[in-house]
């Protein structure tokens, strides 16, 4: 838990990931063969006993967040968002940048009209106010093109993980666990950039890897609520590893998910699967990439995804590291 | 026309949706092995059918065998299933349209109770399989069982309805074109594709290990021959449908001008096609490597992605025709 | 080299998004003028290369320009549609021109006011609806047009005050004058063991459809796109825009190397050459999109120049922003002053 905190602690929107690499590296070096593709994607090959198929395990390591595009005379930064953000949850957040910080600012609500009080404002109409004076000092001490984040927070409560991304530094996380714990069969391990700006990142890692299983670790989308548990939550926090049969981006290979299955029954890890056609990940590019290949996706439940602070289950974590753990030594065999 | 409407109504047996084309897909490879050189699945499971003609410029032909479907996604206290689907459907076609499900089961799509037909969305339409409880729903019918449209192939004179003619007449005519060329001035790659309906995804990864020279597509293509007739389209019984453009492809003109010549020696009809909606696997074959020369041929089809598709059997005849007489020079 | 003559002659080309092959034969020519190494790809895009340095980059530029397509003849009118991301909303009453066996002039039909019905008054003319008036008989168009021939905006290329220019398709080939304007500078005094390769490339309108493939499997150590972006103006956000003048346009996003957007920044404040930035979320709308994940990825740049108008019958540029472009990717690729 204290590794994954100092991971989603760390700040890094798409294509500014080094914090979150350098720490990675620090944890597996010695354990493995270290490279870095020219994209940025970091790929740790682990070797053990051969099989007959090349099997690589996706996560990625970039986070959403936000990029200052312009100030105005004043002083306030125009920002543009880097993966999907829905504004709704921006106004009156606490962001930051380096050790900076500045509030997404808000219009009193003592001066809304009754109408303007229910509309939720565009991104591109709203300003980080850094408290700069004008756009002089601004443009000096926090330059356009710089990047900007949700507030670092991690704690845990129960069962239950609260903080920023832990889509997917989660992921990471497990990865990193895997590499430690030396799997037995040649296994690559790549922690891909730039999934949340649409998964360029696992495009350009797959092209050169020709792998021909891929297994993605993610954070993805629970929608549960006090009044829903059903199928319209999709997900379900304590509900355990969700193994994907179907998303936006991906029809998973429907073998690697039976076994997938199989194994999670047979290990008696808990497993739920998506009950509604939701979300995307890296298995969309890893699959239709070059030769191709056969995905299959794991996943952590979270709510408050692409947020400040994002919560998910202490449990559905291990059954995940225990899944992929237990998966990867009966595939591509 | 009779014959190759009973092969045509075969592949209609095998239900193929997007994902879970590999019953329909061993049954072809099976009609295959007899004719073909080498005939495997790739990684992605697109199925490979090669005569080959080693030296000779490569030409992939292309058609997808999966077809619009649902997949039954969980079920409601009440008994019925929530599904999604697979491709673009407009929702008012779904409407009490029956299902058969891969395991035998039988449904019927439903709106909710007071659902306004503006307002028809996933959300609130499910299969009724005469469950009475989620129990019992789950033990008739697994989650994640696929199905489609209970509407199997008609004749009608020359012309055929059925669900899916998008794309299993384009395995048809690959199919017959398999069985009937003799030779072939290309080397000859037969790829039937998987999840064209999800967004081209199998042909983005078929064409890497061929690396073709030319690339066609063959699919089907809308008609707007329906009452009331537009006339800037292609119409039914007008012959192969030769596409300049759609959304996803500016089509090679020289290998066009070249379909056309054939068609015109061999007394053919053909029509152009510019489409301004729908693209094909060709938009994903244009792209493979260094690029590849594409078009896409296609017979004119009716009411696209609904459960009653119609074409003509002669625009059939003729599209493999002009494709025959393309690869025998 | 005049560059505002070349430019003039590089705006005067029909280089339609469905061209194909035909647009080779239009714009090789041009290229032809300044080297004989060029090469034209399975995608109907065209490179010329400079150098046989093992450091090889790309420079890239679309020369296709926002069209419509013919859907229908119909006595002297032709009906079109747009799939190329074309302005609809500059039709009405507009010159456009029917690429068939010849070029074939026409005018939008526009509605009169008077006719118009009282629900689609103040509303943008639906493209369905439009109809492009030849004056000529049935027959003769018949002979001369065909469905899915391309249909461009009529060309015009206008002085309106010192600095500042009046043009069709100025989106992209603002783009491909910069290429030629590096060709030609740089090939006078070539970096030691580089070699570039500028191409000119097509269907970026369609969808980048050209830059995913030309010149694949060359091992690019870098790239660098030249497009286009949004001037300020009246309706136009000002943090959403640069003013014209104000330089070029470096890229920033998640998907551009930043280690060579802070090459061209230190680059551009060294020599004193103006610009500012242009932040991105993620995906840039150019070429750039496409050529930064291919094989593997290749480390890519970007550089616009803002203009006026983008995608309709009169785009507006500042001549001293494209001369700012061409000077930082000169310096930029190595070119000694």
């Amino acid at each position: 838990m204290k590794l994954l905190k100092r991971l989603c602690t760390a700040n890094g929107i798409s294509g500014r990931e080094e914090n979150i690499k350098s720490i990675i590296k620090k944890e597996i070096s010695g354990l493995c063969d270290i490279s870095e593709d020219r994209f940025g994607n970091l790929i740790a090959t682990v070797h053990g006993k051969k099989r007959d198929k090349r099997v690589c395990y996706f996560a990625h390591t970039d986070e959403v967040g936000f990029i200052i595009s312009d100030y105005d005379e004043q002083g306030f930064a125009r920002f543009v968002n880097v993966g999907g953000i829905d504004a709704a949850v921006l106004p009156g957040k606490v962001l930051c940048s380096g050790r900076r910080k500045g509030v997404i600012g808000v219009c009193p609500v003592h001066l809304l009209s009754a109408s303007d009080k229910e509309t939720v404002l565009k991104s591109e109409d709203l300003f980080i106010d850094f408290g700069f004076e004008d756009k002089k000092q601004a443009e000096k001490r926090l330059p356009v093109g710089s990047a900007v984040y949700f507030e670092p927070t991690f704690y845990q409560a129960g069962n239950e993980i609260f903080a920023k991304a832990l889509d997917d530094r989660i992921g990471v996380r497990i990865m990193i666990d895997m590499i430690k714990s030396k799997p037995l069969y040649d296994t690559t391990f790549v922690f891909t950039c730039c999934e949340e700006t649409g998964t360029q990142g696992a495009e350009t890692a797959a092209y050169g890897l020709n792998t021909d299983i891929g297994v993605i670790l993610e954070c993805t989308t629970s929608a549960q609520t006090p009044d829903e548990n059903g199928g319209k939550a999709v997900t379900l926090l304590g509900g355990g590893a969700v193994i994907s049969y179907r998303d936006n981006g991906t029809m998973y290979d429907t073998e690697l998910f039976a076994l997938a299955t199989f194994v999670a029954e047979k290990n008696g890890i808990k497993w739920q699967t998506k009950t509604l056609v939701a979300g995307g990940n890296d298995a969309s590019a890893v699959q239709k990439t070059a030769y191709g290949a056969s995905v299959a996706a794991f996943s952590v439940a979270a709510r408050n995804l692409h947020s400040a602070i994002s919560v998910a289950n202490k449990n559905d974590y291990f059954s995940v590291l225990k899944l992929a753990k237990a998966f990867n030594d009966v595939i591509g065999l | 026309m009779e014959r190759l409407f009973n092969e045509f109504e075969k592949l209609t047996r095998i239900a193929s949706p997007s994902g879970h084309e590999r019953a329909l897909l061993e049954y072809i490879k099976k009609e295959c092995e007899p004719y073909c050189d080498s005939v495997y699945f790739d990684k992605r499971g697109n199925l490979v059918c090669r005569k080959k003609n080693e030296g000779a410029k490569k030409l992939l032909l292309a058609a997808h065998a999966d077809e619009l479907g649902i997949l039954a996604m969980y079920a409601e206290e009440e008994g019925n299933y929530r599904f999604s689907v697979f491709g673009g459907v407009n929702f008012p076609s779904l409407l009490y349209r029956r299902v058969n499900f891969t395991n035998g089961v039988v449904g019927v799509i439903v709106p909710d109770d007071g659902t306004s037909l503006s307002d028809l969305k996933l959300a609130n339409l499910s299969v009724d399989i005469g469950a009475k409880s989620k129990k019992q729903a789950e033990k008739l019918l697994a989650p994640l069982t696929v199905g489609v449209s209970d509407s199997p192939a008609v004749k009608l004179g020359s012309r055929f309805v059925s669900r899916a003619i998008d794309d299993k007449v384009g395995c048809l005519i690959l199919l017959e074109l398999i069985r009937s060329v003799k030779s072939s001035k290309f080397d000859l790659y037969f790829c039937f594709t998987v999840e064209e309906e999800l967004g081209l995804r199998g042909a983005k990864t078929v064409g890497f290990e061929i690396e073709p020279d030319i690339a066609i597509a063959i699919d089907v293509s809308s008609a707007t021959d329906m009452i009331p007739i537009k006339r800037n389209g292609i119409t039914l019984g007008s012959g192969a449908a030769i596409k300049v453009l759609d959304v996803g492809t500016v089509c090679d003109k020289e290998l066009n001008a070249e379909l056309i010549s054939v068609a015109k020696k061999a007394k053919r009809r053909y029509q152009l096609d510019v489409a301004d909606r729908g693209c094909t696997d060709a938009a994903a074959l244009q792209f493979v490597k260094g690029g590849v020369k594409a078009t896409v041929v296609s017979v004119a089809t009716r009411y696209i992605h609904t459960p009653n598709e119609q074409a003509d059997l002669n625009d059939v005849s003729d599209v493999i025709a002009v494709i025959k007489g393309y690869i025998e020079g | 080299m005049d560059s505002i003559k070349t430019l003039a002659e590089l705006c005067s080309l029909y280089l339609p998004c469905s061209g194909g092959d035909d647009n080779v034969k239009r714009l090789l020519p041009v290229i032809k003028k300044y080297t004989s190494n060029i090469t034209v790809t399975k995608g109907g895009s065209i490179i010329a290369t400079l150098g046989d340095g093992n450091d090889r980059a790309l420079i890239d530029a679309h020369f296709d320009e926002v069209s419509f397509v013919v859907t229908e003849i119909k006595s002297s009118f032709v009906k079109i549609a747009s799939p190329f991301g074309a302005d609809v909303r500059v039709l009405p009453a507009s010159q456009l021109v029917i690429l068939g066996k010849k070029e074939v002039k026409g005018v939008c039909f526009c509605m009169p006011p008077h006719l118009l019905d009282s629900a689609r008054i103040g509303k943008t003319p639906l493209v369905t609806d439009i109809f492009v008036d030849t004056g000529l008989s049935e027959r003769t168009l018949k002979s001369l047009v065909s469905v899915g021939d391309p249909v461009c905006y009529a060309r015009r290329f206008e002085k309106l005050s010192k600095k500042r220019y009046l043009a069709n398709a100025l989106d992209d080939r603002i783009g491909c004058l910069l290429n030629i304007m590096l060709l030609e500078r740089l090939s006078s005094s070539l970096p030691e063991g580089k070699s570039f390769d500028f191409s000119f490339v097509s269907e970026e309108e369609a969808g980048l459809r050209g830059a995913k493939t030309a010149g694949f499997g060359k091992g690019y150590s870098k790239a660098l796109v030249f497009d286009v972006t949004f001037a300020s103006a009246p309706k136009v956000a000002s943090h959403k825009s640069k003013p014209l003048g104000s330089g070029a346009a470096i890229g920033v996003s998640p998907l551009l190397s930043d280690s060579l957007s802070n090459e061209l920044k230190s680059t551009a404040k060294k020599n004193g050459i103006p610009f500012t930035l242009e932040v991105m979320g993620g995906r840039t709308g150019t070429d750039a999109d496409a050529i930064s994940v291919r094989e593997g990825g290749i480390p890519t740049a970007l550089i616009s120049v803002p203009i006026r108008n983008m995608h309709s019958t009169a785009e507006l540029c500042d001549i001293d922003d494209i001369n700012a472009a061409a000077e930082l990717a000169y310096r930029f690729l190595g070119g000694e002053i």
